[in-house]
């Protein structure tokens, strides 16, 4: 384990005495633009900003980077072993230009489809139904093991805030998953803020309450939070579709919580993220009343995709014979749309029985 | 709807890749069939991508055809693969993706998407066989038409510079000659990928400036 102890180098380093870096692991995106593996210092990674850090941002690392030395036992062990937390800041000519970060453990890591190609695992690959698994000749994860994915995230969460740190960047690709023990991993700490931070935009993890433009602070966590952890215990990723499926979870209580953090009608409202752990964990918890807006009405379902002959289907001059087309897909929804039309079933045979009665 | 629940739609770029499937694509088929593949194991693997830019690819030759429907490519098992026969109707393919786009954006918006402006990615590598193709064209993209896509074009082999700049509404690149037609098709398909997964990270529709082996053409507006 990679533990901020295992850093051999001071908490502030010049970039240069690092030596030339290895080629970055990750395209250039977000506020990076490259992470590279640090030479002669295996599990360690050097992450360079697209420009230095002003005052705020340095101190709000360097303070960071110092926090886990504080805290208690409980919560340096969550530091190490679920999140990517800063260990140094990067210098150049007295600026932060970056940091090094702990590289995720291994079990993190598995072959994967489209080309088997060993990579991280992505939470992205929970927020799916069972049958995208299947389709793709994996094992689906057991609602157990979603459960235990989403209690890491959640305690990093927890942790989070109870340090007055904001996150923001909660989302499919800023967490990784094992598929061997379920354990979850979140990285890119050092971007969090104290008490708020910028919005970090992420499509369709837009807090409605907080609008692109303003600060994020620990309610618009709440909610992103909660958003990943439906998204993953439904497999079901449109906002509107997975608070309909938290229905169909057989634990009620981790249904309202979590739509009290989807639904609540103003951000203060929302559950903290240990009022969440505590359902998780089943200890006894105080539920605030929150006011919901109404769940929005449950939209259509998306018909199978109709795959249509490859050559031109009318008299086109000499058509040859096409490749078969696939078998028509089935759409991806969980079980509970089974339940409704069992549901309907079940309700058409009363009327027609009623009708029949009544024509007696 | 109140604005809260509003943001709570997500957004899907309905994105029609129009290809030329005629006879002179012959020689590119095979081509064609690796770099479709590609691109759909790319998006039914890229549920970030996929779930924003949803998809119908539609060929045309003499006549047009939907191959597959506006859809999530994570639903799609694998892609067919094109024969390639026939004239270059570049008419009744605007006419059928106008029709398509009054089907499937309803349908989009009925699963609660909130739909942007749809986007159509033309490849063809020849002139339009039929005479009537600019009035399909006009209608497609009537301003009076809410539902008009945006176009951009990929040109290649003997596809006329003018006639790609006059379709494109957005963007318009025709082959340089600097790669052989086989790269400059497989080109012209990651450049649209590149795209689509560009816009899904902002969120918004994302054209490219360039494509490598392509130059940019400047648009000519029919109006």
């Amino acid at each position: 384990m990679t533990t901020a102890a295992g850093w051999q180098l001071p908490a502030a380093v010049d970039l240069a005495a690092l030596g030339p870096l290895a080629a970055s692991i990750s395209l250039g995106a977000g506020q990076s633009t490259g992470i590279h593996p640090v030479p002669g210092h295996d599990g360690w990674l050097a992450k360079l900003y697209h420009k230095p850090a002003d005052t705020d941002a340095a101190a709000c690392l360097d303070w960071l980077i110092g926090l886990p030395a504080s805290m208690p036992p409980a919560d340096r062990a969550r530091v190490v072993t679920s999140t990517s937390w800063p260990v140094a800041a990067l210098l150049d000519g007295g600026k932060t230009i970056g940091c090094v970060l702990p590289q995720a453990p291994a079990r993190f890591r598995a072959n994967m489809p489209p080309d088997g190609a060993e990579r991280y695992l992505e939470i992205d690959w929970l927020a799916r139904p069972d049958t995208s698994f299947v389709r793709r000749g994996l094992t689906p994860p057991t609602w157990e093991q979603r459960l235990r994915v989403s209690h890491d995230v959640v305690s990093v969460a927890v942790l989070l805030g109870r340090y007055g740190l904001v996150y923001s960047d909660w989302s499919y690709s800023n967490a990784f998953y094992s598929p061997a023990d379920h354990s979850a991993y979140v990285i890119d700490l050092d971007g969090c803020g104290r008490h708020r931070m910028s919005n970090i935009f992420q499509p369709n993890w837009e807090d409605p309450h907080t609008p692109r433009s303003s600060p994020a602070d620990a309610t618009t966590d709440r909610y992103r939070v909660a958003l990943l952890v439906a998204r993953v215990l439904t497999g079901e990723r449109a906002t509107v579709h997975a608070l309909h499926a938290l229905g169909d979870l057989p634990h009620p209580a981790l249904t309202e919580i979590l739509r009290d953090s989807l639904l609540a009608a103003t951000p203060a409202q929302r559950p903290a993220a240990a009022t969440l752990l505590a359902v998780l964990d089943g200890r006894p918890y105080l539920r605030m009343p929150v006011d919901r807006l109404p769940l929005p009405a449950r939209p259509a379902v998306a018909p199978a995709p109709a795959v249509k002959p490859t050559t031109e289907p009318v008299a086109g001059p000499a058509a040859r014979p096409a490749v078969p087309s696939p078998a028509p897909v089935v759409p991806d929804r969980p079980v509970h749309v089974g339940r409704w039309f069992a549901a309907l079933i079940v309700a058409l045979l009363i009327l027609s029985l009623a009708v029949y009665l009544a024509s007696l | 709807m109140t604005d809260g629940m509003h943001h709570m739609r997500q957004k899907c770029l309905p994105t029609y890749l129009v290809i030329d499937v005629s006879t002179s694509m012959s020689p590119h088929e095979q081509t064609l069939n690796q770099t479709l593949k590609k691109l759909h194991s790319t998006l039914a693997n890229s549920p970030r991508v996929s779930e924003f830019a949803h998809m119908s690819i539609i060929a045309f030759s003499t006549q047009p055809w939907v191959v597959i429907e506006m859809t999530d490519m994570e639903y799609v098992p694998g892609m067919p693969e094109v024969a390639c026969d026939g004239m270059t109707g570049y008419g009744a393919a605007f006419d059928l993706v106008r029709e398509r786009i009054d089907i499937d954006l309803p349908a989009l918006t009925a699963q609660g998407k909130a739909v942007l402006r749809p986007i159509m990615f033309f490849l063809t590598d020849g002139a339009p066989t039929d005479g009537e193709w600019e009035n399909a064209f006009r209608t497609l993209v009537d301003k009076g038409r809410r539902r008009r896509p945006h176009v951009v074009t990929y040109g290649f082999g003997a596809a006329p510079e003018e006639v790609l700049s006059r379709i494109a509404t957005k963007a318009a690149f025709v082959a340089d000659g600097s790669s052989g037609q086989d790269e400059a098709l497989s080109t012209a398909l990651h450049s649209m990928l590149n795209s689509l997964v560009a816009s899904a990270q902002a969120d918004e529709l994302l054209i490219p400036a360039q494509a490598s082996g392509y130059k940019s053409v400047p648009l000519e507006y029919l109006d």
